[in-house]
């Protein structure tokens, strides 16, 4: 017996896209930026990436509420015919599983640097991946509760833990403003790209939605969070460490937060806090790849969802360990960055022209989510 | 190309796809065929405890049945004597110890010795009409009822009403007088509360819905009456507010009352593991209490409460796991010194799982991220203790237990003596004999007394079982692995549900209200609302604000 809805509600749906999107950019965004840009102008590129990602979102949103209850892996067939939907499908179900798999090895690899130096990365990443496969096999209410359970409380502490490092901040260090003009911070927009990628979800979840129309408020809200906490952090991060430094540390976010200590309190550094946090953000993003990766198989082909997902965790595993190291690693990542460009603007972008073409439209019937 | 070849024919990574998936795939599997065995039934001949057998007119007849079924106990009176005036033979059967020997003598044997006609449209005389005369001009007993089933007869022979036969009729009348020991109505030992009322439930399921009907004059309240245990036939009353709690989850209760399957369920306990959603999990899905207030505060919002006869314990479902660090007293109280009492259990339960735990990982992993003065502070009393952190925390953890139990089971006195001795004096000699570092027993004791914060029995064992599954997941991942198994807990309480509510509500928002009566105990005239997770029939408690 079940009580209540049975679909995501949209408080859930605004938690669930921040934490998404909320991921291993909070770590690797300041130096990719730092070094792209070479300004301190780093956060002018995060809040035109913000601003790009709603204008997606936008385009996203009005796509999917044409096609009523249907996810993206059902109405692009519709648009577009079965071939070019199915390849369609198939591309985004890989694209879903190669950032979850991009997620978890980066956090595998931080993990093992800070945290397990003698640990092997198989053991870090088996074990996440079964916690994972516990949720995942529950079906979307289970993701959507315990997402929404977690995400304000890690939202607080990392503003908590970027408000602290204000002990260092310097504002010299962000000045000037545009003093080599806009075209460094073009540059920096690809780096943004990578970290907002996740917000294509939304196609496939706005079916999944007790009240759809809300979607518009769930892509802004969705957006906000992560864009402002991105901001923040970049910010105090810049304020903190400056631009040069940030190029030269491997992980600045952490540089930071080691560089600020607060004595007499029980914890005088904040990493463990931050890094616990940082390990269920991840956790919750890769949740929501592989939830859309599953839920692709299982539309495409007769297989179950649960079926689906340990095909895929087997899938992911393999994929996770391609990169050779960090470098591969980071390279990964801009693939990623421009997959997430090519789904988040041109494939909704065209399907929404030739849906608006040929006037397409359809209410699905009502049905529950599992 | 190449290096993609390469790397397909890496045994490690293969290894690694199998072990990855073989793993859940296996653990699903286990958990599904577990949760199918609750399901499995066997068939089993009808079982009748009492035989059916026809009420004849010849009373020495139906004697010798019930003598036949019940006879062979010493417990049992048969007094046969004879109708005043009449000549007819009665006899009346009864448990002595279940009867109230005062008022049989009085309102039953006495009256029916001195039967005489009186001025009355019924002759007594002729069998006919001898039941409805005995019925409105003799039986000074005001529950009576005239049976024909004997077996319903025998039932509440057995349950301490008395028989009386009467020759020539094909019928009995039964009657109660019962009365029995009991014990006195007492406060809660394992709930008791600084302010509030003194009450507690007690065996007796009669006195204790008489205590819920005292305390509203609601026509509202409901108790509906099952039978459990298939041999021993107690009583279980299903209460509840028939304008509040939802009809989905009333019948959801009812249903599954309906399909337990027992032969004897001696305490609500038997009821809770039957009627529970998953027997795998860890946490308790029903509450359990003594206290009426408690059940009438739930009622209220629209829960339902389980009562049985012969134990004080009554169930209240659904249960959330805020509720198991939720007492009474918190609405007795004024809302400011709750709040924070509030809170404090929250993070007294998060200590009395992980505080050990986080031990073992700073200590054994990351002594890095713990200050520098502090680490080695720890280190410099862990010299010369020759185990690794697991096994010292595991030994007091251990140790701490058995005192726990040991103390449990014992009278009183001797049981506060052996915690004092085990407390001050094992941890102080463990100390000096270097078996253990000083830090540990601070931890160790903290983690105890945060244990004994939560306000229920039940939802204080769970978390016990938790902390030693923390304490191992931090010696084998350190951080990461209390980081894995925190979130482990988070997915298996967002993926259970008592009675169709989500656990962790209201963790995830229903409604905003919900949040008034969570971490905050909120000023009592902010909750209009009744909360929705149980989805009231009757939302709104009071009309202002």
């Amino acid at each position: 017996m079940k009580m209540g809805t049975t679909r995501i509600t949209t408080m859930q749906m605004i938690t669930l896209l921040s934490s998404t999107l909320i991921a291993v950019g909070i770590f690797t965004l300041p130096r990719t930026l730092a070094i792209e840009v070479g300004t301190p102008d780093l956060w002018i590129c995060i809040l035109i990436g913000g601003i790009c990602g709603y204008l997606s979102s936008l385009i996203i949103v009005s796509l999917s509420l044409r096609f009523n209850r249907l996810t993206f892996f059902e109405f692009n067939k519709l648009i577009v015919g079965k071939w070019v939907g199915t390849i369609l499908s198939v591309c985004f179900i890989g694209y879903a599983l190669l950032i979850g798999s991009f997620e978890i090895r980066s956090m595998g690899e931080l993990t093992q640097f800070y945290l397990l130096e003698e640990t092997p990365i198989s053991v870090i990443l088996i074990s996440m991946y079964w916690v994972a496969m516990y949720l995942l096999v529950g079906g979307i209410n289970p993701i959507a509760r315990l997402i929404e359970l977690l995400t304000p409380i890690c939202i607080i502490i990392f503003i908590l833990v970027f408000a602290l490092g204000f002990k260092v901040f310097e504002f010299n260090n962000l000045r000037p403003v545009l003093g080599l003009g806009a075209a460094p911070v073009l540059k920096g927009l690809t780096p943004t790209f990578l970290t907002f990628s996740g917000l294509e979800f939304l196609l496939v979840f706005i079916a999944m939605m007790q009240n759809p129309k809300d979607a518009k408020k769930v892509a802004f809200f969705g957006l906000a969070i992560p864009v402002s906490i991105y901001l923040f952090a970049v910010v105090v991060i810049t304020g903190g460490l400056s631009v040069e430094r940030m190029k030269h540390q491997k992980w600045p976010t952490f540089a930071l937060i080691q560089e600020y200590e607060y004595e007499g309190i029980l914890f005088e550094r904040f990493e463990s806090l931050f890094l616990v946090v940082w390990l269920i953000q991840m956790f919750t993003t890769f949740v929501v790849c592989q939830y859309v990766a599953a839920k692709g198989v299982s539309t495409l082909t007769r297989i179950s969802y649960k079926k689906a997902n340990y095909i895929l965790l087997a899938a992911v595993y393999i994929i996770c360990l391609v990169p050779k190291d960090l470098n591969e690693l980071e390279k990964m990542g801009t693939i990623i960055g421009w997959t997430s460009f090519v789904f988040s603007f041109i494939v909704p972008g065209l399907l929404l022209l030739i849906a608006l073409v040929r006037r397409l439209k359809q209410d699905g019937e009502t049905k529950d989510e599992t | 190309m190449g290096n993609i070849l390469e790397f397909l024919i890496r045994t490690d990574v293969w290894m690694g796809t199998i072990v990855v998936v073989l793993v859940p795939v296996g653990f699903t599997v286990l958990s599904n065929k577990l949760k199918e065995l609750r399901k499995k039934t066997h068939k089993r001949k009808e079982q009748h405890f009492i035989q059916n057998f026809t009420l004849s007119p010849k009373i020495s007849a139906n004697v010798e049945q019930i003598k036949a079924i019940v006879g062979d106990s010493s417990d049992i009176i048969f007094r046969q004597f004879k109708l005043g005036m009449d000549n007819r033979s009665c006899s009346i059967v009864y448990i002595d110890g279940l009867v109230d020997q005062h008022l049989l003598q009085q309102s039953i044997l006495h009256p029916l010795l001195n039967t005489k006609q009186v001025k009355s449209g019924l002759n007594f005389f002729k069998t006919e009409s001898i039941k409805d005369f005995l019925m409105l001009h003799t039986i000074e007993v005001s529950d009576v009822k005239v049976v024909k089933e004997t077996d319903k007869m025998v039932r509440q022979l057995l349950s301490g009403s008395v028989l009386l036969l009467v020759d020539g009729l094909a019928e009995v009348f039964v009657l109660s007088v019962k009365k029995w020991i009991l014990r006195g109505m007492e406060e809660p030992i394992t709930e008791t509360l600084v302010r509030g009322p003194r009450m507690g439930f007690i065996e007796n399921l009669r006195d204790n819905t008489a205590m819920l009907r005292r305390m509203t004059t609601d026509p509202n309240l409901t108790f509906t009456d099952f039978e459990v245990g298939e041999r021993t036939k107690r009583q279980l009353t299903v209460t509840y507010l028939k304008d509040i709690a939802n009809e989905k989850l009333l019948e959801e209760v009812k249903e599954r009352i309906n399909n337990l399957d027992i032969d004897h369920a001696a305490e609500t306990g038997y009821i809770e593991q039957l009627i529970e959603d998953d027997y795998l999990s860890i946490f308790p899905q029903v509450q359990s209490t003594e206290r009426p207030d408690r059940v009438m505060a739930a009622i209220l919002e629209g829960r339902i409460a389980i009562l049985l006869d012969g134990t004080p314990y009554a169930l209240i479902v659904p249960t959330t796991f805020s509720m198991m660090l939720q007492s009474p007293e918190d609405y007795y109280e004024r809302w400011i010194p709750m709040s924070l009492i509030r809170m404090l259990r929250y993070v007294a339960a998060f200590l009395s799982v992980f505080l050990p735990s986080f031990y073992i990982a700073f200590v054994s992993f990351h002594q890095g991220l713990i200050p520098t003065d502090l680490a080695l502070a720890i280190a410099g009393t862990r010299i010369g203790v020759p185990f690794p952190t697991i096994i010292e925390a595991l030994l007091m953890e251990v140790s701490i237990e058995l005192l726990r139990e040991a103390g449990l089971r014992l009278p009183r006195p001797v049981g506060q003596t052996v915690g004092l001795v085990g407390a001050l004096i094992i941890g102080e000699a463990a100390v000096q004999a270097g078996l253990v570092s000083p830090i540990m027993v601070i931890v160790v004791a903290a983690t105890a007394i945060a244990s004994f914060v939560s306000p229920q029995y039940g939802a204080g064992i769970a978390l016990r079982v938790l902390r030693f599954l923390a304490m191992f997941s931090a010696a084998f991942l350190g951080l990461y692995g209390i980081s894995l198994f925190f979130l482990a807990i988070c997915v298996h309480t967002v993926k259970l549900r008592s009675f169709g509510v989500p656990y962790i509500t209201p963790g995830t928002l229903y409604s905003k209200d919900d949040w008034k009566d969570f971490f905050l105990r909120m000023p009592l005239f902010t909750m209009r609302k009744r909360p929705t997770e149980y989805f009231p029939k009757d939302q709104v408690r009071r009309k202002k604000y």
